[in-house]
């Protein structure tokens, strides 16, 4: 399962950023998740705008997973639908996995614990990932899975 | 008889029992390993050492994984033979083990250096989980320790020492620290900040003499200096652990000869990780990388080949990511300029950033950042694919290189079916 960008469709409007933190926040309300929690969570995908280019970085779920087959805890692995998780108790931030990244899809959380961060498909949100369900051009697909 | 015998019990040998699993789920697998522990993360022990983490974290994968995967694992048990036209491995006490296929991940050990003086109490290498546990018990706050060598180990020592309150003084050999993955002026940074953090540094010298009676009482350098301490590392190197191969008949160079299959050139005979000397397509050289990805990856082609599922490695460079008191600092490739290659140099002084790549023949073939690592994965892959990066090079000297920048032509293979492979 992986989120397949159509980054001819992509204009960099930021609503997959802004829909990502409301995924990772306590409330998933958009004003709330920006306005109203103690701790302000964090998006887990990054836009990135060279223009006329833009698409967001974020994690493929590879096959072969090079921040998986790399990471020295054990920490980063596969879950039983292949998708690619963090295990943050396991993570010490050695960050071999921005290492071995290709995407850049894996940065340095802004939170004191300086976890490494990446996209997981929203699977601790319930339902279909936001930023494919908040997308207003169509650019972001959820492929595989259910 | 067992169907696969595997001599190690660490990354590599972790990769190797997952690869042969994915494609055999019923041979016998068994794995000889000299230390008495599960397959611990040996990286992690400076982290140990410090208390970053327990015994119990510091343990790869999860305590069921030798069940799960049906592994008999022999812990305690050395490898002191291999007969390959036999097919039989001998260990400490003469028992033998048949094999069909056998792997050989025996890692590395680091280098004893004879210093005048040596084998009195209070002298540790810093390699394995039981060297934590006895500088554990010996270490109080207050002492002071010397660590020789100024290198990934030493300075890790070093680090975990400090942080336990201890006063450390790091010898090192060569003009600047981590000298086989930084050049001079990374180094220099890296030393500010390791100078800051209460350590002493001292390089272009060396520990000749270690005195006290029968405890470790202080050192002399070869500049004449005398350092008082009672705890003294030494992390002066390592060598792949390859002696009880003598009589195999298996080619050994510096490390164990593999092909891409991670084959020895006898048959049914696989070697991975530190131990062995593989291709590495940026020096289009066999050497030995003795980093963890590495010895996992190639542990895991070894497993999948050994289970009849033939799988190539593409060889592998070296890289790291690491930090010391908080600096963060990933490398990969090549380090030395020479003829014909480019050198672009992004420092930020306020910022603390020091970023450096370097092209040959168009292409990128080494980076270091230090401070800021962002998407250094991107540049890992373009080194590691040989991407031509000539048109990139304004992109490049501003110190930061994301997928956006690319070109569609070198965008599209990232993304495609050969992206990650
Ligand atoms: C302090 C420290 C920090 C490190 N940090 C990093 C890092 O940040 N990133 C990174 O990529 N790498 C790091 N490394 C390197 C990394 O740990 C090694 O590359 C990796 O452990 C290699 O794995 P391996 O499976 O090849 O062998 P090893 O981990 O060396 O394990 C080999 C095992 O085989 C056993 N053995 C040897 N001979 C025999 C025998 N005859 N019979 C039975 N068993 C035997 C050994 O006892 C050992 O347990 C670090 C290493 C150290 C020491």
């Amino acid at each position: 399962m992986k989120i397949e960008l159509k980054k001819e469709y992509c204009v960099g409007c930021g609503l997959c950023e802004i829909y990502c933190l409301v995924a990772h926040s306590s409330s998933r309300e958009v004003i709330k998740a920006f306005k109203g929690e103690k701790e302000k969570a964090e998006s887990r995908l990054f836009l990135e705008i060279d223009k006329p280019v833009s698409f967001p970085l974020q994690c493929q779920h590879c096959d072969d997973a090079p921040c998986v087959r790399g990471c020295i805890t054990g920490a980063m692995y596969k879950n039983q639908e292949e998708i690619t998780l963090l295990d943050e108790d396991k993570c010490v931030s050695c960050y071999t996995c921005i290492l071995e990244c290709p995407y850049g899809a894996i940065q340095i959380s802004k939170k004191e614990s300086l976890l490494p961060i990446k996209c997981d498909l929203c699977i601790g949100s319930g339902g279909e990932p936001y930023c494919v369900n908040n997308c207003p051009n169509g650019a972001l697909i959820l492929k595989g899975g259910s | 008889m067992n169907d696969y015998l595997i001599i190690g019990n660490s990354a590599a040998a972790t990769g190797a029992i997952e690869g042969i699993r994915t494609v055999d789920k019923k041979g016998d697998i068994t794995v000889l390993s000299e230390e008495a522990h599960l397959c611990y993360s040996r990286p992690l022990i400076s982290y140990f050492l410090a208390g970053k983490v327990d015994g119990e974290k510091i343990i790869y994968r999860g305590r069921d994984f030798y069940s799960k995967n049906k592994v008999n694992l022999h812990l305690g048990s050395r490898a002191i033979e291999v007969d390959p036209d036999k097919k039989v491995v001998t260990s400490e006490g003469g028992r033998e083990y048949p094999y069909q296929k056998l792997l050989i991940a025996t890692g590395s050990s680091p280098l004893a250096l004879l210093l005048k003086g040596s084998g009195k109490k209070g002298q540790h290498f810093f390699y394995n989980l039981n060297d934590v546990y006895h500088l554990k018990e010996i270490i109080k706050e207050g002492d002071s320790a010397v660590v020789v060598g100024g290198g990934l180990i030493g300075l890790k020592a070093a680090e975990a020492l400090s942080l336990k309150g201890l006063k450390v003084t790091v010898v090192e050999k060569t003009p600047y620290l981590l000298s086989s993955i930084l050049n001079q002026a990374s180094a220099t940074i890296l030393e500010e900040r390791i100078r800051k953090s209460g350590i002493r540094v001292i390089v272009n010298n060396t520990v000749e003499e270690i005195t006290g009676t029968d405890k470790v009482e202080g050192v002399i350098l070869g500049s004449g200096e005398r350092i008082s301490c009672t705890t003294l590392v030494l992390a002066a190197g390592v060598k792949p652990n390859t002696s009880f191969l003598e009589n195999s008949g298996i080619p050994v160079n510096r490390g164990i000869l593999v092909n891409e299959k991670m084959e020895t050139q006898r048959e049914g005979v696989y070697a991975a990780g530190d131990v062995v000397e593989g291709w590495d397509p940026l020096s289009e050289n066999k050497r030995v990388v003795p980093i963890w990805p590495a010895a996992y990856c190639q542990g895991l082609i070894a497993g999948k080949n050994m289970a009849g599922h033939p799988m190539e490695s593409s060889g592998e460079f070296p890289r790291n990511s690491i930090s010391f008191f908080g600096l963060n600092i990933i490398t990969a490739g090549l380090l030395e300029v020479n003829s014909g290659e480019e050198e672009i140099i992004n420092y930020n002084e306020d910022k603390n950033t020091y970023y450096r790549v370097l092209i040959k023949d168009n292409r990128l073939v080494g980076m270091i950042k230090m401070g800021d690592i962002k998407e250094a994965g991107v540049l890992t892959w373009m080194i590691k694919k040989k991407m031509p990066a000539g048109d990139l090079k304004e992109k490049l000297k501003s110190g930061s290189l994301n997928p956006v920048h690319l070109p569609e032509s070198i965008r599209s293979i990232l993304y495609g079916e050969e992206g990650v492979k």
